[in-house]
């Protein structure tokens, strides 16, 4: 179940993207995402495996560059929201493979995707609602929110650091 | 401790990727694009796991068993806090251990106050191995946050020789013990064989009195003796030396010198003699003398961790320490053996042990993993004279040789070969007759 509903999700976010490009007319970025997304979809599990993450990182990429460019918002949200589901559910398949089907995993898998739709269904609602709203934000403000990024950024590093020693 | 994985720093990563981007361009549409995935964090953050409090215990069916038997691991975990979404154990075996049914790790979800089992089967070869433990991972569901804590649930198999066993074996050293044993001790006293006739004393009983004997003196009586039988003190020494014993495809000849010195063992131990064990390869590895099954026992773990060495200073029979066997008492070598240990078997003969060798024949071993080409045939049938003539020149020692060509079994070679007392032994007891 969790395995078709990963490459769904690959799918639907390559779609989405290709779909958004199509629109702007770059049809040259939306080949290429397409490329990406059958490479995912029916490429080696090895290859999957080993570069999870770097889909969902080129996908999330193309959607912010597809926000730049002006192009529809609502499939780039749509791909960003499907390749974050595509991600959870990949390394939660790696997790599964590594012990044999029972009882125990059906449950886990059953309430893994049950909370995954659930705070996937949340995230893009408020993302759809929030693409309604306009706040015009000061120069002061902006800065100020840079700082507070900057800064939380550095914390979380540093902590990343501390726990690199604790658990090398 | 909390761990934050990988996973939840990728997020972080693009979380602030996204945020520093659209300050940057000042797009909302792509700060906005953060919104999944700090919704997706919270939730991890809301059921993050909770403090572990684990309770594991570790059971071995059976701590000691027979080389290559099943073994089942239980792991019993007892969980005295809140449940947690993910629970992972992963206990991990030694790796020369293989597992034949079950899994060493467990996904599943954990209930409050949840206490379970798991077992997973193994099968081993000869040794001794140890457990370390296992390491318990709690997680939520989307793998970002965990816990982890290793339990130290320590654990050992002993797998030891399997035993064939051995009928017959007649040994006659030139010394025996006190106790009443199977060995002909070469003394005239009670026992079963007859051994001579000598003059009457008081005391002796009178139904071995020889009267035919007795009847051919005037004056003087004559009773029958019989050859006391004793037990003996038995030192097996196994050759552990890592040139003498070859490997063919992952299957080592000392393999069957440790099967057959666990048999004899066993045979002996049986018998009630007084076994000692001597291995030499990396160092000089002892069991020292003794009796009964607790001693067997003592054997079979020594056995089980043998292993084969190289040490320049031991490299043959030379420097073969025999003080620590009992003088002129039984030694059972159990070496493929090599040219240059010739000498030091003679010794051992002039020091007047009575030496027994089972060499457990390495030339066949190798050769039949050889593609036959005419050169290798040749090749094999010079090592094979090479061989025979140094067993000749050991059994013309008086060295009861057994050349045990290893896909035979080796209750059967051994019975064949050591089944009947050796011929020279008879006709000594001939001439003393």
């Amino acid at each position: 179940m969790s395995t078709r509903l990963c490459t769904s999700s690959l799918v639907l976010a390559a779609c989405a993207l290709v779909i958004a490009y199509g629109a702007g007319n770059l049809w040259g970025w939306a080949v290429l995402i397409a490329v990406l997304g059958i490479l995912g979809g029916i490429g080696p599990r090895s290859l999957r495996i080993k570069f999870g993450g770097v889909w969902l990182i080129v996908f999330v990429i193309a959607a912010a560059n597809g926000m730049i460019n002006g192009l529809p918002a609502l499939p780039l949200v749509v791909a960003a929201v499907a390749s974050l589901a595509y991600w959870d559910l990949d390394g939660f398949n790696q997790r599964l493979s590594r012990v044999d089907p029972s009882d125990a995993t059906r449950s886990l898998e059953k309430s893994h995707l049950r909370r995954l739709i659930l705070a996937l269904s949340l995230g893009l609602v408020v993302s759809l609602m929030a693409l309604s709203i306009r706040i015009d934000l000061s120069m002061t403000w902006a800065i100020l929110l840079g700082m507070v990024i900057v800064i939380s950024l550095r914390l979380g590093i540093r902590a990343l650091q501390h726990q690199k020693k604790l658990y090398p | 401790m909390q761990i934050l994985s990988g996973r939840f720093w990728l997020i972080i990563g693009i979380v602030f990727g996204l945020l520093l981007f659209g300050m940057a361009t000042l797009q909302g549409g792509v700060i906005i694009l953060t919104i999944p995935f700090l919704i997706y964090l919270a939730v991890a953050i809301i059921f993050a796991p909770p403090e572990m409090q684990f309770k594991a215990d570790r059971q071995i069916d059976a701590p000691v068993v027979a080389q290559n038997s099943p073994v089942q691991v239980r792991i019993s975990i007892k969980h005295e806090g809140p449940g947690a979404d993910e629970l992972y154990i992963m206990d991990e075996p030694p790796p020369q251990l293989e597992p034949i049914q079950g899994q060493t790790m467990q996904l599943r979800p954990l209930q409050s106050g949840e206490a379970f089992e798991y077992d997973y089967t193994v099968r081993c070869a000869r040794g001794r191995y140890f457990f370390s433990g296992i390491t318990i991972t709690l997680g939520e569901h989307f793998g970002l946050l965990q816990r982890r804590i290793p339990l130290p649930i320590a654990g050992e198999i002993r797998s030891v020789p399997e035993v064939p066993r051995l009928r017959k074996i007649f040994i006659s050293p030139q010394q025996t013990r006190g106790f009443s044993g199977p060995i002909p001790s070469r003394q005239g006293g009670s026992g079963m064989i007859f051994w001579g006739v000598r003059e009457y004393n008081m005391g002796d009983y009178l139904r071995r009195i020889n009267w035919k004997v007795s009847s051919r003196h005037l004056q003087d009586l004559f009773t029958n003796e019989y050859e006391q039988e004793r037990i003996a003190d038995v030192g097996l020494i196994l050759d552990a030396r890592e040139k003498t014993n070859i490997s063919v495809d992952a299957l080592s000849l000392f393999e069957y010198s440790v099967l057959a010195t666990a048999s004899l063992a066993e045979y002996f131990l049986a018998d009630g003699h007084r076994v000692s064990l001597l291995a030499y390869g990396y160092s000089l590895e002892r069991v020292f003398p003794g009796y009964g099954k607790v001693h067997k026992k003592r054997i079979y773990h020594a056995l089980a961790q043998m292993e084969t060495g190289t040490n320049y200073a031991l490299e043959n029979f030379n420097f073969l320490p025999t003080r620590l066997f009992p003088a002129r008492c039984q030694l059972v070598m159990i070496s493929p053996l090599q040219p240059r240990d010739y000498p030091a078997i003679v010794r051992l003969i002039t020091a007047g042990y009575d030496v027994m060798l089972i060499s457990p024949d390495p030339v066949e071993f190798e050769a039949k993993s050889f593609d036959v080409s005419p050169e290798l045939q040749q090749a094999i049938r010079l090592a094979r004279v090479e061989r025979s003539v140094l067993l000749h020149k050991l059994a013309r020692l008086g060295v009861r040789v057994v050349n045990w060509q290893v896909d035979q079994p080796f209750e059967q070679t051994i019975y064949t070969a050591l089944g009947r007392r050796p011929l020279f032994r008879r006709n000594l007891r001939a001439v003393s007759r």
